[in-house]
């Protein structure tokens, strides 16, 4: 053996003499603790320790020496862990490998293992030499940012959860309420409607078929709001599709309508105003364009004039010089208040023969945009 | 045609009574809970219900699953709630949905009659009835 023996130089380490070797003062006095073990000895023992190990592990280098390093394990050590070492022992290869071991007094720490043969030139392993680290630290700031990463998922899924709640209830809510407000429609409606049959007096009996008129519009408008997709805005001809016939036929008047009708979307905020509109107006056509049976043609169009929107409503009636009853009646005010309501304009005109009245108005809410 | 009202409100009850005998029809009887109306149901066996989703501490659609495993009887849903439904019609003829006109009303009782005396009706589906599947096949 010559002098730069591993045998040797830990022979002489040991005896802390290795003061005139660079290499071995280097590894003796290096902050990473570091042993050799000799496997060709019974059970692998520790036939060198530097002092780093002795500091991170709190054994002296008396109490080291001699023992298989199996005394750093403990109660929690991964027994996985230990066979994979001693699998690499056994097999004379190399290893990398996070353990938990214990110190002297009992306290546990991660060890970041580095094990390695040391072979002769002919290829004989004579040694293992070994590197510990303390990795502790590192491992509790992973487990720290893994439990901060699942304290912070718990909470964001706590979070989604409440606001799911949230969302689901105000769901059921607004479908409780819609429920109510459509039950409450059909019963004022119900209430009108029973009224006027016990009604014996031919003009009230009038004044609350006019109201029924009015408060089942309002009950159509919101029906069609609610049953859309997009309860922003409302299809005014597909409405007026629905109510006009209704409207006329409710009368036997003998009246013919007319609709000719592109589809004109409107902000839902003026969908009421307009569908009162459309109900006033044809309900006094019908009550004052015509000579009693004498029956007559109302015609109903809507068209698109760039951002407006024009809803057109003619007679071939009597002609609007004659329409008087019609001046100072609570239906002209409320037709008044409607146009002004959605920011539109009415125009009467003489439709020869009859009375076309004209509501222009803007295709989008003024306060959308 | 002989009628079943089933329905909570009595104003509401009211008026399709009125409308029902209006028309013509005989109205057996009013019913505010599923419990009653399947009682009444079994006495009358009725050509036509008209039948509430959300009744008295029940619900409208324990009625129609009566009715639909009993007998060839027909119903229609007269609901604020179509919703309720989720596409499924439990064998009725269609749903009207609340609030409904009167007009509307009477057209869909008109249309009815024609259906379940001698069907496929003559006359358009009106405004306010939507056909379940079943009777889109056959009467649209």
């Amino acid at each position: 053996m010559d002098e730069s023996d591993p045998v040797r130089l830990t022979d002489r380490l040991n005896a802390e003499q290795g003061a005139g070797d660079p290499f071995a003062a280097a590894v003796r006095a290096t902050r990473m603790p570091m042993i050799i073990t000799d496997p060709r000895q019974d059970d692998n023992p520790i036939v060198f320790v530097n002092d780093a190990f002795c500091r991170l592990t709190g054994y002296t280098r008396e109490e080291s020496l001699g023992n298989n390093c199996r005394f750093l394990q403990g109660e929690k050590t991964d027994r996985e862990a230990v066979s994979a070492i001693r699998q690499a022992v056994e097999s004379l290869e190399d290893i990398s490998i996070e353990l938990l071991n214990y110190t002297k007094d009992g306290t546990a720490f991660w060890n970041a293992l580095y094990l390695s043969p040391v072979a002769t030139e002919g290829g004989e392993v004579q040694f293992f030499f070994s590197s510990q680290l303390d990795v502790t630290a590192d491992r509790e700031r992973e487990r720290q940012a893994l439990e901060d990463r699942d304290a912070l998922e718990d909470a964001v899924r706590e979070r989604t959860a409440e606001l799911e709640a949230a969302l689901e209830q105000k769901t059921l809510l607004l479908h409780e309420v819609d429920h109510r407000v459509k039950n409450n429609l059909q019963m004022i409606s119900a209430m009108i409607r029973s009224q006027a049959r016990f009604s014996k007096d031919a003009a009230a009996k009038e004044a609350l078929r006019t109201t029924l008129s009015r408060v089942e519009t309002l009950g159509i408008v919101h029906r069609r709001l609610y049953e859309s997709s997009d309860v922003a805005s409302f299809d005014l001809s597909e409405f007026i599709r629905e109510t006009a016939k209704e409207l006329v036929d409710s009368r036997d008047s003998g009246i013919e309508l007319v609709l000719e009708l592109v589809p004109v979307e409107v902000p839902a905020r003026a969908a009421s105003p307009l569908s009162l509109l459309l109900n006033e107006i044809i309900t006094n056509a019908m009550q004052h364009a015509f000579a009693e049976d004498a029956g007559g043609t109302i015609a109903v169009r809507t068209s698109q004039d760039g951002e407006n929107c024009i809803l057109a409503i003619e007679d071939n009636g009597k002609g609007f010089e004659s329409g008087t009853v019609w001046e100072h009646s609570f239906g002209r005010r409320l037709i008044d208040s409607l146009v002004r309501q959605i920011g539109g304009y009415l125009e009467w005109s003489d439709a020869k023969p009859g009375t076309r009245a004209t509501i222009t108005f803007p295709s989008q809410d003024p306060m959308a945009r | 045609m002989r009628i079943l009202i089933v329905e909570d409100e009595g104003l509401i009850a009211m008026e399709i009574e009125d409308t029902v005998v209006e028309l013509g029809h005989d109205v057996v009887g009013w019913e505010a809970s599923a419990d009653s109306a399947i009682a009444s149901f079994d006495a009358h066996l009725p050509d036509l219900i008209l039948l509430d989703i959300e009744l008295l501490q029940s619900s409208g659609l324990e009625v129609a699953r009566h009715v639909q495993r009993a007998t060839k009887s027909r119903f229609v849903f007269l609901t604020a709630n179509p919703a309720k439904l989720e596409g499924e019609f439990f064998g009725a003829i269609g749903v009207m949905s609340k609030p409904f006109t009167s007009e509307s009303l009477k057209a869909s009782l008109h249309y009815l009659h024609e259906g379940v005396c001698d069907p496929p009706p003559k006359r358009g589906l009106p405004h306010g009835l939507r056909l379940g599947p079943d009777y889109n096949a056959i009467w649209a």
